[in-house]
């Protein structure tokens, strides 16, 4: 094995992660190179000082956070919404009878809509063609010809 | 199936002990790895609380297809780099030095252990997070090459290129120091 390979693999050798063909032939390697050993155990320094660097102890009240943390996020999650709490029958009787309030709320309005819509037109028709009601027509009108007739026919009959 | 996994699976049938049984097992091994990563203490905990908190509400989805060690440390890796994400974006700087280890009570002893950890924290600090990430999984975690590689969903030769490239470069930047030493 040549040095520039062994040196790539040095790593996982000193790691423990090769298999049992190449950590033969990298020991084998190092016997024999001086400047491969020593490469490895500079590696081998290094990660004992890395080592070095104590970890830390977590607070003793970490956990008493974290379930302070999950009962607020609960307590979020669940108040704003009472109506869920109710039993599913009384949720739906209530749910229906707003819809039914809605439906005959909508089709009053509706009637109530249309109705003053007809007025509305009847009087727009009436003030722009500048008659009172329909029984007065325009003075020499096929209407009022025709109104007159029958009217005449009407006191005429006995 | 793993002890974890089968605690795991009791907490998503209902069982809240079961649950901080894991908490306790784990909570010293999340905290320290973003601790390393992030380099701050109270920001540790805070974001160690957010991967518990995560853990408990997707129970309901998990399975137990991994180890539950490995499942952690992917929810906790995936924390520390958008915290790091969020960091580059917001531009904020730790004003925290490593802590000092308790265990020692000489002063001197304590200092040079603060020296030495502000350091090695320094060096990883100038990692690329696709090697400080690895390094930290397997120098203080103990973890093999192949669990980081599902911590991480890479290759195991993934791993092995990234902690040569990460040991070698801390080996050239630590040399003087460690000449020093001697």
């Amino acid at each position: 094995m040549k040095c520039g390979k062994v040196r790539r693999k040095l790593v996982a050798y000193l790691d423990g992660e090769l298999g049992e063909r190449q950590k033969k032939l990298i020991k084998e390697h190092l016997e024999v190179c001086d400047g491969c050993r020593k490469e490895a155990e500079i590696l081998i320094r290094t990660s004992c000082f890395l080592k070095g660097w104590k970890g830390v102890k977590p607070s003793l009240d970490l956990e008493a956070k974290f379930w302070q943390k999950v009962f607020s996020e609960e307590k979020r999650y669940l108040s704003p919404r009472p109506i869920l709490k109710m039993p599913r029958a009384v949720f739906s009787t209530v749910l229906l009878g707003v819809l039914a309030a809605g439906i005959l709320l909508g089709v009053f309005i509706e009637k109530t809509l249309s109705w003053r819509t007809a007025r509305f037109w009847e009087e727009e028709y009436v003030s722009s063609s500048g008659l009172d009601s329909f029984q007065d027509f325009p003075s020499g009108s096929l209407c009022e010809a025709y109104f007159n007739l029958t009217f005449k026919e009407e006191e005429n009959s006995p | 199936m793993d002890i974890d996994a089968e605690l795991m699976l009791r907490f998503k049938q209902g069982d809240v002990s079961s649950f901080e049984k894991l908490m306790r097992k784990y909570k010293e091994q999340v905290v320290n790895i973003i601790y390393r990563f992030i380099g701050d203490r109270d920001e540790a905990e805070d974001l160690a609380i957010e991967v518990f908190l995560k853990v408990y509400k997707s129970a309901k989805a998990y399975r137990a297809e991994a180890k539950f060690s490995t499942y952690l440390y992917r929810i906790t890796v995936n924390l520390c780099i958008n915290e790091l994400k969020r960091r580059k974006r917001h531009k904020s700087v730790s004003l925290n030095n490593p802590v000092a280890s308790k265990e020692l009570s000489s002063p001197v002893s304590i200092l040079e252990q603060r020296e030495r950890e502000a350091l090695v924290k320094k060096m990883i600090d100038t990692l690329p997070p696709t090697q400080r990430i690895p390094l930290i999984l397997q120098v203080y975690e103990g973890l093999s090459y192949k669990e980081i590689s599902k911590v991480l969903g890479c290759s195991v030769k993934g791993v092995e290129r990234r902690l040569y490239r990460a040991k070698t470069a801390l080996r050239k930047k630590l040399e003087p120091y460690l000449r020093s030493q001697k």
